[in-house]
């Protein structure tokens, strides 16, 4: 039997997302100077500035000099050619 | 149903995959499953998802009661970890066609995959603290065999941050389970019966003993490395000597002469939910256990319910 829910929260998912399908980021981050640019991870956002926030709490285990992310769409495959970008969480 | 486990064991694509795992071949890409394959894989990420998310209802009562700001920030914290780790299953799922929106609010509580483990919201910070050092030392043995050996990449390198954040979980429950040992009386009474409650719940963790498991897809697909029986093992290698040398009463041991550790009772064990007490002379049978298992203790619904519809709000501190 279904359990009933005394409220549910009411969220907009075509506008959380920006869209009706959802939008992927992949993350970058470089510990310190020394280190190289390394892909840390990927999020789901609306938008760029929610993909900055989402990358940014999400990826906390290290205090990282450089981070950025990249729309997935922008990625253009060289050795999975056709394909889209395979997500390769870190 | 004897006859379709066969069926698949024969079915050549199967097999070829099993082998292809077994020499430590690594998938990248959906593309390259089994149904079979995809199937416990994506049935292992999203139980863990579940587990992730339940800490949170479990852990919050003792934000409330905890002595210090400190503990306070400790456990937020803590919960913040856990939610980002289903935050990345999430991701993982979403390329298996999960809907993540759906997934964390739409589903009925009573469907959610939890374990028996995290289903007793902490009444105060003695029991979280334990919860860490012995529950959460289960739950990063479990996550470190998935790292270190699970065949779908994505999901074994997603683990490296879960598992470097777990570290600081177990270290931080074990230096203050410690501390309440040696701060007075009663709070060294209060660890004890904690540890007493907690450990046959961890030990339960690992699931049923290796003899008695049927299904191993989990293995000859590599999801995980070790079986239930050696992760049990290895984390009563730890919290045994722990415990030993804090002065902590657990019910196991070493043996001499099996060179393992071994538990002082024969599980499964009754547990009388509401006075949170084992009875470790009256054993039930694993058709019962299991049934305990499917069922949830009775926090279950109503943590999961609480989660589902954000009812934290000014109740939270």
């Amino acid at each position: 039997m279904a359990t009933k829910l005394k409220s549910k929260k009411k969220i907009d998912q075509k506008r959380e997302r920006g869209g009706a399908e959802p939008k992927y980021y992949e993350v970058f981050a470089r510990k310190d100077s020394h280190s190289d640019l390394s892909h840390v991870g990927s999020v789901e956002a609306p938008n760029d500035e929610l993909a900055q926030v989402r990358a940014w709490y999400i990826y906390d285990q290290h205090k990282w000099r450089e981070m950025c992310v990249v729309p997935l769409e922008s990625i253009i495959t060289v050795t999975e050619e056709g394909k889209s970008a395979k997500i390769k969480m870190g | 149903m004897a006859t379709a486990i066969k069926d698949i064991q024969e079915d050549p694509r199967e097999r070829a995959l099993q082998e292809k795992v077994a020499t430590g071949y690594q998938l990248e890409d959906v593309e390259e499953m089994t149904e079979r394959y995809k199937n416990v894989l994506v049935n292992t990420i999203h139980i863990a998802a579940d587990l992730e998310v339940v800490t949170l209802p479990t852990y919050s009562p003792a934000i409330k009661t905890s002595p210090t700001l400190e503990d306070k920030i400790a456990i937020a914290a803590a919960c913040q970890d856990e939610l980002g780790h289903a935050q990345m299953m999430y991701r993982i799922l979403e390329d298996f066609g999960y809907d993540t929106h759906s997934f964390l609010f739409e589903r009925d509580p009573e469907e959610w995959r939890t374990f028996q483990m995290l289903e007793f919201p902490h009444e105060d910070y003695i029991e979280s603290v334990v919860s860490m050092c012995y529950g959460d030392r289960a739950g990063y043995i479990t996550t470190v065999d998935l790292e270190e050996n699970c065949s779908y990449a994505p999901f074994a390198r997603s683990l490296r941050k879960v598992n470097y954040e777990e570290t600081f979980h177990v270290s931080h429950g074990e230096r203050w389970t410690r501390f309440f040992w040696n701060q007075s009386e009663e709070s060294r009474r209060r660890v004890q019966e904690t540890v007493d409650f907690y450990f046959p719940l961890c030990t339960a963790w690992f699931g049923m003993p290796d003899n008695r498991k049927t299904r191993t897809d989990q293995l000859s697909y590599r999801i995980r490395g070790a079986s239930n029986d050696e992760m049990r093992q290895k984390w009563l290698s730890r919290v045994v000597p722990f415990s030993e040398s804090v002065g902590i009463k657990v019910p196991a041991h070493y043996d001499e002469e099996q060179g393992k550790y071994v538990l002082d009772y024969e599980p499964p064990i009754y547990l009388d939910e509401e006075k949170r007490e084992w009875d470790y002379d009256r054993q039930i049978t694993w058709e019962e256990q299991l049934k305990v298992w499917k069922k949830g203790s009775k926090h279950k619904v109503p943590s999961i319910a609480r989660v589902i519809s954000e009812e934290w709000g000014k109740d939270l501190w």
